[in-house]
């Protein structure tokens, strides 16, 4: 017979592994649909034009504080949101700057505005819905090559006019 | 014994893992219902490893997650069944456990509520700050780009963009239409917009694939060929009657923007507009400064077909106060300028715009053909001597009138002083430019000017100078005029009513 100790042992790896792994599945989920998807479609993700223009910044551009005006590229991290840890669901990204441990949030971008014209036309041709918008667009936003342009064009407006801040 | 152990943490891991592998592979429903079917599975292991001890403790897992995925109606109906397994199981606290159960899935309900309330409490502060940020930083770079302006054309511009782009208010169209001077009409100014959902896709497209920000848009808006032309061909044919009772009307009058979500049937002037421009939805705002009724903004979305909501609504009143201010201004501006540069009398351009025009041909310097026609009125004294100065400013309008009716675009005329005009015409040479004097002379001999007939020779007559030059430098501007001065001081000694070209070195360079 096995001890209550066990048990409960039992049960938190059993929670625990559900809620750490979720959003790694979440994620390999919406690769799988999108690659689905796309081939289905005749697309290719990293064709998929976007453009920047729903990226808030809570940060007043060009800023006076030091640290903005000084940053470095590198001290500008990404990071994702989700809903919760058992039904995961991108809400968004976070851009913000880490300098000495200190975070500085710079900008956010909600996925429900993070809209691409090529699936809008799909959407309005009823060739796809608006739940498998969600799920590519999510991809396309979390997917390196996105991230690394939207570190890019964040960096950009940090520096842009700086001297005036 | 410990290898039951690693067995039951084994089927802990894989089951787990299997339920998070499949579980996003269909709808939420499917999701709740994989993740609950799989701590029921691990929980039924569980039991047969272990005889079913502490069983009816681990069927809390199986109520948790049915809490977690269904609320209050999920964790009764799983503790229902778990009561069932317990009965089956022939414990005799099975009363005393389902009611422990039923107690726990009510804390856990209103935790799970709670946890719930305070994180879509956090979401929605975070979505009231990433707006009114949003709203803040296009406020300030839109007032600094109408700041910068007192074009009317390029103001219209910013408006329009800021209130269609992405990086602005978002809609998918915005036309503006301005009160005339009565301030009793409504005309139809500038647009922008698709006239279709294939339009609106493509434009959509293009400023993605660019990565074009909302300055880039402004910058655009009149300088590259545009979807918009459609929509700014029909908009300019537009022009409504504020005394006719319409949505237009009703919304200037209130002050109070108008949100138009079904087809008024008794209002003609709308039923125009969702004929002429495709509307299924449509908002509505005044242009309002200082009590002047400058106009209309209106705004749809006929690409995404998306609702306009109150608050989309309330983000754009700001920015259609601040229009209306600069558009009011601009309007102030133009007045000004127009009574700056005008003849108050003639309402041709006056002396000092003459002096303007010359700076700027010649600080462009190219070597343009400048040719001037200097006019004046002959023997304007004896007919003002005999018929009064009433009579004499009578004259001075009607010749106005004849000299800018003979003018074609781009000549220009302007009152010089007293009875003297001139005529501007740049790229003309002299032979041209005679051409364009003569017509002059002859249009203002064939007009009948009142009491014309007690001129000396029985009616009014001018005489004209023209002068040409390739203009490179101030210097030779005054050379110009004096040229241009001398040959109708010629014109005048040699007989009147005539025109003399100047000679020499201002003749056809």
């Amino acid at each position: 017979m096995m001890s209550s100790v066990i048990i409960f042992i039992g049960m938190v790896v059993f929670i625990g592994i559900l809620i750490f792994t979720s959003r790694v599945f979440y994620l390999m989920e919406l690769k799988r649909f999108t690659r689905k998807m796309t081939r289905q479609l005749g697309l290719d993700i990293l064709d998929l034009s976007y453009s920047f223009d729903q990226m808030v910044y809570v940060v007043s551009l060009p800023s006076s504080i030091e640290n903005i005006k000084n940053a470095n590229k590198n001290d500008l991290l990404i990071d994702r949101e989700y809903t919760s840890y058992f039904f995961p669901e991108l809400i968004g990204i976070k851009i913000y700057l880490e300098i000495d441990h200190s975070k500085q949030t710079i900008a956010y971008l909600p996925i429900k505005s993070f809209r691409l014209p090529k699936l809008d036309e799909l959407l309005e041709q009823g060739k796809i819905n608006e739940a498998d918008y969600l799920k590519i667009s999510t991809f396309k936003l979390i997917h390196e090559t996105t991230l690394n342009d939207i570190s890019e064009e964040v960096y950009k407006q940090l520096m842009y006019n700086k001297n005036i801040g | 014994m410990v290898i039951d152990y690693i067995l039951f943490l084994t089927i802990a891991c894989s089951l787990a893992i299997i339920a998070n592998f499949l579980r996003f592979k269909g709808r939420d429903t499917v999701n709740k219902w994989v993740l609950i079917l799989s701590s029921l599975v691990f929980i039924e292991i569980y039991g047969f490893l272990s005889d079913f001890t502490y069983f009816s403790l681990s069927l809390l897992l199986v109520i948790s997650i049915s809490v977690i995925s269904f609320g209050l109606i999920g964790g009764i109906t799983s503790s229902l069944l778990a009561f069932l397994q317990i009965v089956v199981l022939q414990d005799e606290n099975a009363i005393l456990i389902v009611s422990g159960y039923i107690v726990f899935v009510v804390g856990l309900f209103f935790a799970t509520r709670y946890m719930r309330a305070v994180t879509s409490e956090s979401h929605d502060r975070l979505s009231i700050l990433l707006n009114n940020s949003k709203q803040l930083n296009l406020f300030r770079e839109v007032s600094l780009t109408m700041q910068q302006t007192l074009n009317l054309e390029k103001l219209l511009q910013t408006i329009l963009t800021t209130v269609t782009a992405g990086y602005g208010l978002g809609f998918n169209r915005a036309i503006i239409m301005l009160t005339d001077k009565s301030g009793t009409r409504l005309k139809g100014k500038m647009g922008t917009g698709p006239m279709t959902v294939a339009e609106g896709l493509k434009t959509w497209e293009e400023i993605s694939r660019k990565k074009y920000d909302l300055n880039d848009l402004i910058q655009m808006k009149g300088k590259v060929e545009t979807t918009d032309q459609k929509l700014n061909d029909r908009v300019k044919t537009f022009e409504i009657s504020l005394e006719q009772e319409s949505f237009l009307s009703r919304t200037l009058e209130s002050g109070i923007p108008c949100h138009l979500d079904g087809l008024d049937q008794t209002d003609e002037i709308l039923k125009g507009f969702v004929a002429e421009f495709n509307i299924a939805e449509l908002a509505v705002f005044p242009l309002v400064s200082q009590g002047n009724k400058v106009g209309v903004l209106l705004v749809d979305n006929p690409v995404n077909k998306k609702s306009i909501t109150a608050a989309e609504i309330d983000s754009v009143i700001p920015l259609a106060n601040q229009a209306a201010i600069a558009i009011y201004q601009t309007h102030l501006y133009n007045q000004i300028e127009n009574m700056a540069l005008r003849d108050g009398l003639t309402n041709l351009l006056n002396q000092r715009a003459f002096q303007n025009q010359l700076e700027e041909f010649s600080l462009v310097g190219d070597g343009t053909i400048l040719s001037l026609i200097m006019i004046d009125i002959d023997s304007f004294k004896h007919f003002n001597d005999t018929n009064g100065h009433l009579i004499g400013n009578q004259v001075l309008v009607k010749l106005s009138e004849v000299i800018q009716n003979t003018l074609a675009d781009g000549q220009l005329a302007f009152r010089f002083g007293g009875e003297e005009f001139s005529v501007l015409l740049s790229g003309a040479d002299t032979k041209r430019a005679v051409e364009v004097a003569e017509s002059i002379r002859e249009n203002v001999a064939n007009t009948s000017f009142p009491y014309e007939e007690k001129q000396p020779f029985g009616n009014l007559t001018i005489s004209v100078g023209v002068a040409t030059k390739k203009v490179t430098d101030s210097m030779q501007i005054q050379e110009l005029i004096d040229s241009a001065d001398k040959a109708l001081y010629e014109a005048k000694r040699t007989g009147k009513n005539r025109v003399v070209a100047g000679k020499g070195v201002l003749h056809d360079e």
